[in-house]
């Protein structure tokens, strides 16, 4: 059983490598294959539910082998209730695009599976790693199919949009390996001489304020990228534009959760001081990603940037969920992360048709093919509902989710939370505002292009490649409890181990060189009294950094 | 020296001379396999082509084979001195002979099919590159300065001829002079620099080196309150005022000969492996030789380059005085390494022709490379007693992290030849009858007509930037690390740098992928060479960038191996050390496959 991760990880390869040695020209087949594989990859994920522990906060599925004894780097995968529902997700979502493939890709259809294919293995392994660098290595994984699903099949300007991606990645990925290595090294001289990259290893390891805000910061630049957060968001609408439909799907549904994730599962846990400092600009910055992005998606005239700008907006909520480190915040996060991978992956596909059926993107081209396209106009308003976040629907938990969260119990962490959840929450008035005229720019009024006269509804293809989006996306909206309840105790787990790590950060902020948690444990019985009477419920940071200066300076007086 | 040649005319009244050179078989297979090539030539006929690269490798994997069974042996953990103080055998210098060796067969392999094409066929070259690896596996072995000039001339002066072998190419001769006026300036730095340092030590053997820098520091500090008297002579005696002068002079000479020297010999092999400010003729040289000899240069030259390096500058000149400011090269060599890094990749965006490209590239690698040079000198420089009691473990962690960081080094100089053949043998085998399809445009859509030869050319460029999975992840990991263990922020700045220059990198390579994936191709397509030669050599450079990430441990373990005691001289103690960190790696496999680190961590999940 506890071998099921690492069979989730090697089946794609092997697909990859069969679809990749077969002859040329055998497109149809490659595509078959590739699906073959892809279901039945799904197939062996759902143990990963049924085998799943609830009420378990812990990793499940652990497996750890060593791989680079000399340096401690190990191959350590495991899951729990952050990482389950998004390696679901990810096994759902590559069938359904390859699928969704079936005709929109016609060269080289071959590559473009075995592409899709390699990158599943990348985002699963991403997900499930508990060693830094196992982790790094399927990060940087990830980037190479993606990079080629770009450049090869996607529009126009794809080349420069694929390079920007690219690089983009690499440059923060670049500062996260600083990050990881100086990691390992505090903790071989704290050990003694044990090289680990290992996760729970390094998770023991407290540095001194500087130190935890350079690493953070690394960390975050990495993730910040990803999500994309405001200012560093500008590669995502030229990639989501520029990239072919299976593509835009994987990006939105599952690329862009990983910097979130990554954010839960390392740069929050890893460096808490740090990330008690930063939440606030952090938060602002996703509070203007939240607005700016709806902003700007509601002037978009290309039905694509439109849905990538919401995606800015929506990866907003996520990241305020995550830097309020609150319980419902992160379950809200996690659970916003799949609504937002389902509905704009289905929004995604939806503008693909169009463009398979049409090849323009250009909402000025459209209009009222509600009469033409009943079924697809139908799809698509599930989706949008869901993406606008309308209650009944899967979007409207996590945003529900985060913004209480945030509210009641991001005081810890964020500085003037009830402005910042105000704004936020007006982030949720502007998705219904452009999305509903996004619709009503395609959907309703006369047909005024000649050429949407005689547009094909959705074929029984289409139909079953949507079927399980949009039934997911209502059965989550109306029942999300068997969601909910297994990320729960993880989250709670995770904001304990949080403030425990935060407050032996302040009980050691003092001091220059590093110390393990386990010997500061013991000043910290009561952590989230400790960080409240440093913080206080509402004080800025700054007057912590004083009241440190001002004790340091008391004792070197008294000396 | 003297033992060198008084052993092979067989004066030497000692048995010990045929020991020697069985010792030193793979550098004996290879010496005898150049004349042999020469002769053989003569009687090759018209398949000559087929025929004398059969013989080459015959004799390479000969050779190959008998340094892969010398290496680990017992016999050698201690350093072996052969012919006298001049050379010796190691797990370092047979590490590296295995890794010369391969790089010669690889090129071997296509080079002939390559010659053919662009008509310029010649019967010597497999005996020059056969002479060129012997002087290349002199360099790995040396004991002593001489033997280090005399390996550097021999692996120049074939390599010189091997660039400018393409005599019906003007670039060709060019890149020959350009390469030869520069190189032999170097040399004659080198020439000096040994001189000098032997007109301050009296000895030219590396092993007794160290304790003469030792004696220099101590002769120039007790000279120093004379120094003091002669600068400010006010009211002392005559007598005693030429006698302090006599006294500081003596006192201050050796250090006054010897800081130059090593000035003149880091200079020469910065040359050799083209670093920044040094750099100036390996985009031109690079781009005139003969693409197989280019990639000879890239991988061959700089292993040997940085052997030396490591042999001389971390082994030897690694007191504390030398590599710290304000007398230290690391310091200098850090600059270096900034300089090399940056100017490598920036310059290498600009490029249209991928020769000049992966030139530049090379240059990058180089500057990755002098970062893992110094911070394996500065773990070694605080392991001396320098006055002050020092902690014993203090001593052996600097040899630990200092061994550590040469294996780093090393893991990382086998990835980069395995990479930057791949990615020299595609560019080779992409043009034929004289006509190299070297201009990036000239790529487009080759990875749709040839999409074999194009993923075994991505791979190795992935591993050349990096990235993971591919080795290149590791090597870069490896070195960095090194460099982060030292509590410098220097150099710990650099390391950052380092990273941020790879995105640099990142991006003229992934042009090359650009073109090769994504534009269209072109009307008129380029010929690519006959015969399996380069497409073996590329496939094989592939599957290794991919195996040595895979199986980083047990590459690893190698490098250590090879690694371990580095600064130690030759003799007991070194073999004492070895045989300490075997026994370490013994007890560690008894105890089982699970590591430590595992075991804690599962007991801190439980």
């Amino acid at each position: 059983m506890n071998e099921l991760l690492t069979v989730l990880l090697v089946w794609p390869i092997i697909g990859a490598v069969v679809v990749a040695t077969l002859p040329q020209g055998e497109t149809k087949l490659a595509k078959g294959i590739g699906l073959a594989f892809a279901v039945f990859e799904f197939l062996i994920s759902i143990p990963l539910l049924t085998g799943f522990e609830v009420g378990k906060a812990g990793m499940q599925f652990e497996t750890s082998v060593a791989w680079i004894p000399e340096l401690g780097i190990n191959y350590h995968v495991g899951l729990d209730g952050f990482s389950l529902w998004i390696v679901l997700l990810t096994t759902l979502l590559t069938p359904i695009c390859i699928w969704g493939a079936w005709t929109s890709i016609e060269k080289r259809g071959a590559e473009f599976v075995a592409a899709m294919l390699v990158l599943e293995t990348g985002m699963i392994g991403a997900l499930v790693s508990l060693d830094l660098i196992l982790f790094f290595c399927f990060w940087e994984l990830m980037l190479v199919p993606m990079y080629l699903i770009i450049g090869v099949w996607g529009s126009e300007q794809r080349v420069a949009a694929a390079v920007k991606f690219f690089i983009y990645t690499m440059v923060g990925s670049a500062l996260m390996l600083a990050a990881i290595i100086y990691l390992a090294v505090v903790h071989y001289n704290l050990t003694g001489g044990v090289w680990s990259f290992d996760l729970a290893l390094l998770d023991q390891v407290v540095l001194p304020p500087e130190a935890q805000a350079l690493c953070f910061w690394a960390f975050v630049a990495s993730f910040a990228i990803k999500v994309p957060l405001f200012p560093v968001h500008t590669w995502l609408p030229d990639a989501h534009t520029q990239a072919p439909t299976p593509g835009s799907v994987i990006l939105a549904g599952v690329l862009l959760k990983m910097g979130t994730y990554g954010m839960i599962r390392f740069a929050m846990p890893l460096f808490p001081l740090a990330a008690g400092d930063a939440a606030t600009p952090l938060a602002i910055l996703a509070v203007i990603g939240i607005v700016y992005g709806a902003l700007v998606a509601y002037v978009q005239t290309d039905a694509k940037r439109l849905v990538a700008y919401s995606s800015v907006s929506h990866m907003g909520f996520i990241v305020l969920g995550i830097v309020s480190m609150s319980t419902q915040g992160l379950t809200g996060a996690t659970f916003q992360s799949l609504a937002h991978g389902l509905t704009t992956g289905a929004l995604f596909m939806s503008i693909g048709i169009l463009y398979e059926r049409r090849h323009t993107r250009l909402l000025s081209e459209y209009g009222g093919i509600a009469k033409v396209m009943p079924w697809f106009t139908a799809m698509f308003l599930i989706a949008l509902l869901g993406s606008a976040g309308l209650p009944g629907l899967v979007g409207f938990v996590g945003e529900f989710l985060i913004l209480v969260g945030t509210f009641t119990h991001g005081g810890l962490m964020i500085f003037g939370v009830p402005w910042i959840v105000a704004v936020a929450a007006t982030g949720v008035i502007l998705g219904a505002v452009y999305l509903l005229w996004l619709f009503q720019r395609l959907m309703f009024g006369p047909i005024t292009n000649p050429k949407n006269e005689k547009l094909r509804d959705l074929s029984l293809r289409e139909r079953l490649v949507f079927a399980p989006v949009i039934l997911l996306i209502i059965f989550m909206g109306v029942y999300p409890a068997p969601f909910l309840e297994r990320i729960d105790p993880t989250s709670q787990a995770a904001v304990t181990h949080f403030n425990l790590k935060r407050c032996a950060s302040i009980r050691h902020a003092g001091a220059e060189r590093p110390a393990l948690l386990e010997t500061l444990v013991e000043r910290c019985e009561d952590p989230v009294e400790v960080i409240e009477s440093v913080y206080g419920d509402e004080r800025p940071a700054t007057q912590f950094r004083r009241q440190l200066e001002q004790r340091a300076a008391a004792q070197g007086g008294s000396r | 020296m003297i033992g060198l040649f008084t052993g092979l005319v067989g004066i030497s009244p000692g048995a010990g001379v045929l020991d020697d050179i069985l010792h030193l078989g793979p550098m004996m297979i290879v010496a005898a396999w150049a004349l042999l090539t020469l002769v053989t030539d003569a009687f090759a006929g018209p398949g000559r082509r087929v025929f004398q690269r059969r013989v080459a490798l015959v004799g390479l994997g000969l050779a190959t084979v008998v340094a892969a069974a010398q290496f680990g042996s017992w016999e050698y953990d201690g350093s072996l001195l052969v012919f006298g103080k001049f050379l010796q055998v190691d797990h370092f210098a047979l590490l590296l002979d295995i890794a010369i060796l391969l790089t010669a067969a690889a090129v071997i392999t296509f080079a002939g099919d390559f010659a053919r094409s662009h008509r310029f066929e010649y019967g010597e070259h497999e005996t020059l590159v056969l002479i060129a690896a012997f002087g290349m596996m002199t360099l790995v072995h040396a004991a002593d300065l001489v033997a280090i000039f005399l390996g550097l001339e021999t692996m120049s002066i074939a390599v010189y001829v091997l660039v400018g072998a393409r005599w019906n190419s003007r670039a060709s001769s060019e890149a020959a002079l350009k390469y030869f006026i520069m190189g032999a300036f170097s040399s004659g730095m080198l020439l000096m620099g040994i001189a000098l340092l032997y007109g301050a030590t009296g000895v030219t053997a590396l092993s007794e080196l160290a304790p003469q820098i030792a004696r220099i520091f101590h002769g120039w500090m007790a000279a120093q309150p004379y120094v003091d008297l002669v600068m400010s002579p006010e009211g002392a005696p005559l007598d005693a005022i030429r006698d302090a002068s006599d006294r500081a002079v003596t006192g201050i000479a050796p250090a006054a000969l010897f800081f130059p020297g090593v000035i003149f010999i880091l200079g020469a092999l910065l040359f050799k492996v083209s670093a920044v400010p040094f750099h100036m003729w390996t985009p031109d040289a690079y781009e005139g030789a003969p693409t197989p000899t280019t990639g000879f240069m890239a991988a061959g030259v700089k292993i040997a380059g940085f052997a030396v390096l490591l042999k001389l500058f971390v082994a030897v000149f690694n007191t504390p005085r030398l590599v710290t400011a304000p007398y230290g090269w690391t310091s200098v060599v850090s600059i270096i390494a900034f300089a090399t890094m940056t100017i490598g990749n920036l310059a290498a965006v600009r490029q249209t022709n991928v020769k000049r490209l992966l030139a530049y590239s090379s240059v990058a690698h180089v500057g990755y490379l002098l970062v893992g040079v110094v911070a394996a000198a500065s773990f070694y420089g605080q392991g001396h007693y320098t006055g002050q009691a020092r902690p014993a473990d203090q001593l052996m962690w600097s040899r630990v992290t200092g061994d550590m960081a040469v294996a780093s080094i090393l893991f990382y100089l086998l990835v980069y030849a395995v990479a930057t053949l791949g990615a020299f043998a595609c560019v080779a085998w992409f043009g034929a009858n004289k006509k190299e399809g070297v201009a990036a445009h000239e790529w487009s859509g080759v990875g749709l007509r040839h999409p074999g030869m194009a993923l075994g050319l991505t791979i190795c460029l992935l591993a050349l930037m990096g990235m993971p999975p591919t080795a290149g992840f590791f090597g870069k990991l490896f070195v960095f690390r090194a460099a982060f263990e030292n509590d410098n922020w220097l150099l710990r700045a650099l390391v950052v740098t380092a990273l941020l220059n790879s995105v640099i990198g990142a991006y003229y390579y992934l042009r090359l992928i650009v073109a090769m994936y994504f534009r269209p191709q072109p009307a008129r397509q380029i010929e690519t060479l006959p015969g399996r030669g380069a497409p073996l050599v590329v496939g094989a450079a592939a599957v290794l960038s991919l195996a040595m990430a895979v199986f980083a441990s047990p590459v690893m373990k190698r490098c250590q191996l090879a690694a371990a005691g580095f600064a130690y001289a030759p003799g007991e103690a070194k073999a004492d050390w070895v045989d300490s960190v075997r026994a370490r790696w013994e007890a560690e496999e008894a105890a089982g496959n699970e590591p430590e680190a595992d075991a804690a961590s599962a007991e801190r999940g439980s």
